[in-house]
């Protein structure tokens, strides 16, 4: 009787994994619908601004797999904060994965930015395995898949397009409630940059450039031209300069921006400016307005949560100092990592 | 916005969502099963039947909004190719009592209650089958289809049953698969599956003016709904 049971024992361990899930379809943010598992414990992450979001939500013990390039794509610090990446297996990037690896790791879904390649999309399809692709904007039809999109309110497309981007994730990793936190500090902070700036008028706007390394910006399209216009500037590059481009010196000598902004990950940058003769015509250098960023003030292509609400708040304080003097940024991005990230913060004001 | 869709929905609803500009969540059962999980309080903005009936329950207990009908299915039959015989039609198949016939479970499943409407239009006859029909899928206890299958291919082909009574929108799958054979039943006996969705939430009276657009018609017809 004992080897019977033992029999129907081991038939059921064979059969099991024959037998579904409980399984759901999905919207990914490019409109697919794709079906992936009641429960999700093993992802693997392709895309940086998704591997942001799952550490915030305290999902990275639920990463089995990650980008290879992350820390160059997120900066070298960001291991303090998430420094179980350190220890997960490493594979592909935003535009290549080896299936080979993928299929070893068994990932339940597979994030992948909105413009990775059909093929590769593809390729990890046909091997069984769910991939959603985020994008957070919302996006007419015809557009979702694009790196440069042309989007017709940008307000809109990127605030919708964040929470869509962060419920969407929240549901699939089975923690919304994660999911809806993260919003909420979001809309709180934006809030109080709202409430005080509300009355700048459009001509007196500041003129902000975004120096990325070797004479990159961000035009318009962009998270970073919102978050200027959110922190009461405008992009001087928005009105002729479409998504990400090199630009030339006469073009920015020509725009003449009162303040120029480097991305935290690119401190060398602010040397450059501030060192090198031809930048210093133009009004930003001449009067020390070239402003190195914090790392939570994110001015991708792409918005973060911590971007939108609280380093937007930098930026509206940097500009305008006398409307934000109670402000403590200090206070508020440690809140804000001790939160999501669980730690204190440790860069400067 | 959550969606709970009708089993023999799963296969067509990515084409239909393709057409819908907005996120959805959908989670698939057997109607019956998914009603009760509204009324337990699973949330949902929109429920998607195979039978007018449970989203009708829900409207008429203040759960639902409105019911709007969709579309169509009928049943056919899927057998064994091997126990095919020379000259046999459906009526043949059915009342042989040496086949062994699977059906989804009636009250759970609104495939099941449409396979014992087709015993009752059968009259006598359909009175020896609703005794020798075996509801093997769709109910509470079920064992769960495994992922990919059809239920008539996995019942037949695991040596369950001979032939399955189900939803003629898998006919076109079901009659690629080798070993099986489809079988048509008379629109005068074929009980028609009304389709209807309960919109819950005002949210989702978009989706349902979506799913009775003439664009969610073309492909519910294209994937075998909707009849003629």
């Amino acid at each position: 009787m004992k080897r019977f049971w033992q029999a129907c024992t081991l038939g059921l361990l064979i059969l099991l994994p024959l037998f579904s899930q409980a399984s759901r379809q999905i919207t990914d943010q490019t409109g697919r619908q794709v079906t992936i598992p009641d429960r999700v414990d093993r992802i693997v992450v392709l895309q940086h601004q998704t591997l942001n979001l799952l550490v915030q939500m305290n999902a990275t013990d639920k990463i089995v797999g990650v980008m290879a390039n992350w820390k160059q794509q997120l900066g070298d610090s960001y291991a303090r904060l998430a420094p179980e990446l350190n220890q997960k297996a490493t594979l592909g990037d935003l535009t290549h994965v080896d299936p080979e690896k993928l299929v070893a790791l068994h990932p339940q879904v597979v994030f992948v930015t909105n413009y990775a390649p059909q093929e590769m999309i593809d390729s990890i399809t046909a091997l069984g395995i769910p991939v959603v692709a985020i994008s957070l904007r919302h996006d007419e039809p015809g557009e979702k898949a694009k790196m440069n999109p042309s989007i017709r309110d940008e307000e809109m497309a990127y605030d919708k397009g964040l929470r869509e981007g962060i419920t969407l994730i929240g549901e699939i990793i089975n923690k919304p409630a994660e999911a809806k936190a993260l919003i909420t500090a979001t809309d709180e902070g934006r809030k109080i940059v709202s409430d005080r700036l509300k009355d700048v008028p459009a001509e007196k706007r500041i003129r902000a450039y975004m120096a990325n390394p070797e004479l990159t910006t961000y035009g318009s399209g962009k998270y970073t031209g919102l978050m200027m216009l959110h922190a009461g500037a405008v992009n001087v590059a928005a009105a002729t300069v479409k998504g990400f481009k090199t630009v030339s010196m006469e073009q920015i000598i020509a725009w003449d921006p009162q303040v120029i902004f480097v991305q935290d990950r690119y401190p060398s940058v602010v040397n450059e400016i501030n060192s090198s003769p031809q930048w210093q015509a133009i009004d930003a250098v001449k009067n020390h307005r070239v402003w190195l960023m914090p790392d939570y003030a994110k001015a991708w292509g792409y918005p973060m949560p911590e971007a939108m609400g609280i380093g937007e708040l930098w930026m509206a304080k940097k500009l305008y100092p006398q409307k934000f003097q109670d402000v403590d940024m200090n206070k508020l991005a440690n809140k804000w990592y001790q939160r999501f990230y669980r730690t204190a913060y440790q860069g400067t004001e | 916005m959550r969606i709970l869709a009708a089993c023999s929905l799963k296969a067509v609803w990515p084409a239909l969502m393709a057409y819908f500009p907005e996120p959805v969540e959908t989670r698939f059962g057997p109607a019956g099963l998914l009603r009760e999980r509204i009324e337990a309080g699973e949330p949902c903005d929109l429920f998607a039947s195979a039978s007018e009936e449970h989203p009708q329950k829900l409207l008429n207990a203040g759960r639902a909004l409105a019911v709007i009908p969709f579309t169509t299915n009928k049943l056919c039959i899927t057998v064994r190719s091997d126990r095919l015989q020379a000259g046999d039609d459906w009526y043949q198949l059915l009342t042989r009592d040496t086949l062994r016939i699977a059906i989804s479970t009636p009250t759970a499943d609104p495939s099941g209650d449409y396979a014992q409407a087709l015993f009752t239009r059968m009259g006598k006859a359909g009175e020896a089958m609703r005794q020798r029909a075996k509801a093997l899928v769709g109910g509470r206890d079920s064992v769960p289809i495994p992922a990919g299958r059809l239920a008539a291919e996995w019942i037949i082909l695991e040596d369950q049953a001979d032939l399955f009574i189900g939803y003629a929108s898998h006919r076109a799958a079901l009659s690629q698969i080798a070993g099986l054979t489809v079988v048509d039943i008379p629109a005068v006996f074929n009980p028609v599956a009304r389709y209807a969705c309960a919109v819950i939430t005002p949210e989702a009276r978009r989706l349902a003016d979506f799913l009775e657009s003439e664009q969610a018609k073309k492909v519910l017809r294209e994937a075998g709904f909707g009849g003629k």
